[in-house]
Formats: structure tokens, C-alpha cells, sequence
């Protein structure tokens, strides 16, 4: 786990951080691409980052959650209406 | 009028869209214009510091894989397409805990969209919304 405020670019993360889930602070965000941020937490276990993640976010205007991979093929809808 | 971009450029992709809470939390959310409601995954909605316990109720929700129970809560503010909610209640589903482990972290539904004029381009991969 980092926790300085450096702003890691999302290419560097990757590297560093293969296939993790990464809390960032103050991310950068294009369109609906996650550019970087800072590292908060980083963990497989995305459950892990949202429930030991939410303590950490003190201080930054904005937070998000990215992947450091690609979970395309992973997607799933299909939630459709209430009954 | 609002144009937001999206990219469907691979098989895989669907419509995303970029979405807050409390304008801090961000968060992608699938544009779903099948879904009645919003959803979002609980493990997303806990980590924007609502408790799980609060919930407002139970709710059937049919599904492709059949019918689920969701809780609701109410956001105190969601943005999503430069639209603005306060109060607005939303579905909450553990998708973690169902296998569903998605680079999104739910669906936004036609509710929320429902006083606005938006279109879809698909061909220019573009959302144009009137706020």
C-alpha cells in the first residue's frame, strides 16, 4: 500500500498494480476514463478497497475506484424492472 | 443542452456514463434504458458513507438471470449527465457477493431520467441531454 499524495498516472498504475482495484484521491478523469490519482488503497478484493477505502478519503475532494486492468469481457446487465 | 461522449468501439462495450455522490464519490454507471430504476452496488453505496443498515425497504426486481431482492436507500445527491437528484432513491444489490464484478457499479434507469429530453448517438457515440 502507497500512501503519499503523488498523482500516479493510470499506464504506472497498471504496472504497479496489475489487475487490483485502486482507491484514488482527486482523480483525473476524461470522458469516462480514469486517467490517474492519487493511491489511497489498492487491494484484489475490490470489497476490501470499499470497506477499508471509505476511511481514507479524508481531505480529498473526490474519490473514485478503478480497475488496473481490463474487466470488459467481465460486464454484465440484464437488471431490468421492479415487480 | 449537455453532449457527453461514449465509447462503444468493442463488442464488450456498453453505454457508459460517469455518475457522483455527494459530487465526491465517482463512480461509471451502465445507461440502461431497459431498467425502470437505478441501481448501484452496496459495497459502492457503504463506501460513500452510507450505512446498509438504513435501508428504506425490500423490493423483486426481475433480471436476465430471474428475480433478485434489492434494498432501496435515498441518495441525498446523485449527478449523472449533468443531472442533478436530491433525494432520490435508488436500488442497492451486493454484486459483489453475486459474482458480478463489473468495471461499472450499477445502472442508471429511466426514473432518473424521466423529466429530461436526452438522445442517444450512437453513431457519434454521443448523449446529448437538455438539463
Amino acid at each position: 500500500m502507497i500512501l503519499n499524495n503523488t498523482f500516479i498516472d493510470i499506464d504506472r498504475l497498471k504496472k504497479l498494480y496489475p489487475n487490483e482495484w485502486i482507491l484514488l484521491g482527486n482523480p483525473e478523469i476524461k470522458n469516462t476514463s480514469v486517467l490517474g490519482g492519487v493511491v489511497l488503497y489498492h487491494s484484489k478484493d475490490k470489497k476490501e478497497v470499499c470497506y477499508i477505502g471509505r476511511d481514507k478519503t479524508a481531505g480529498y475532494t473526490s474519490v473514485t475506484i478503478a480497475f488496473a486492468g481490463d474487466l470488459k469481457k467481465h460486464r454484465q446487465t440484464g437488471i431490468l424492472r421492479r415487480i | 443542452m449537455t453532449v457527453l461522449t461514449f465509447d462503444l468501439s468493442t463488442a464488450e462495450d456498453v453505454i457508459i456514463v460517469n455518475a457522483s455522490i455527494q459530487e465526491k464519490y465517482k463512480l461509471k454507471l451502465a445507461l440502461d434504458t431497459a431498467a425502470t430504476h437505478t441501481t448501484i452496488d452496496s459495497n459502492v453505496l457503504y463506501f460513500s458513507g452510507y450505512d446498509l443498515k438504513n435501508s428504506e425497504g425490500e423490493h423483486e426486481i426481475e433480471t436476465s438471470n430471474g428475480i433478485i431482492i434489492v434494498e432501496t436507500f435515498i441518495v441525498e445527491k446523485l449527478e449523472c449527465l449533468r443531472i442533478i437528484k436530491e433525494n432520490f432513491e435508488v436500488q442497492v444489490y451486493d454484486f459483489l457477493a453475486h459474482g458480478i464484478t463489473s468495471d461499472y457499479e450499477g445502472v442508471i434507469g429511466l426514473k432518473f431520467l424521466r423529466e429530461h429530453k436526452f438522445c442517444i448517438d450512437i453513431e457519434k457515440g454521443e448523449i446529448i441531454v437538455e438539463v
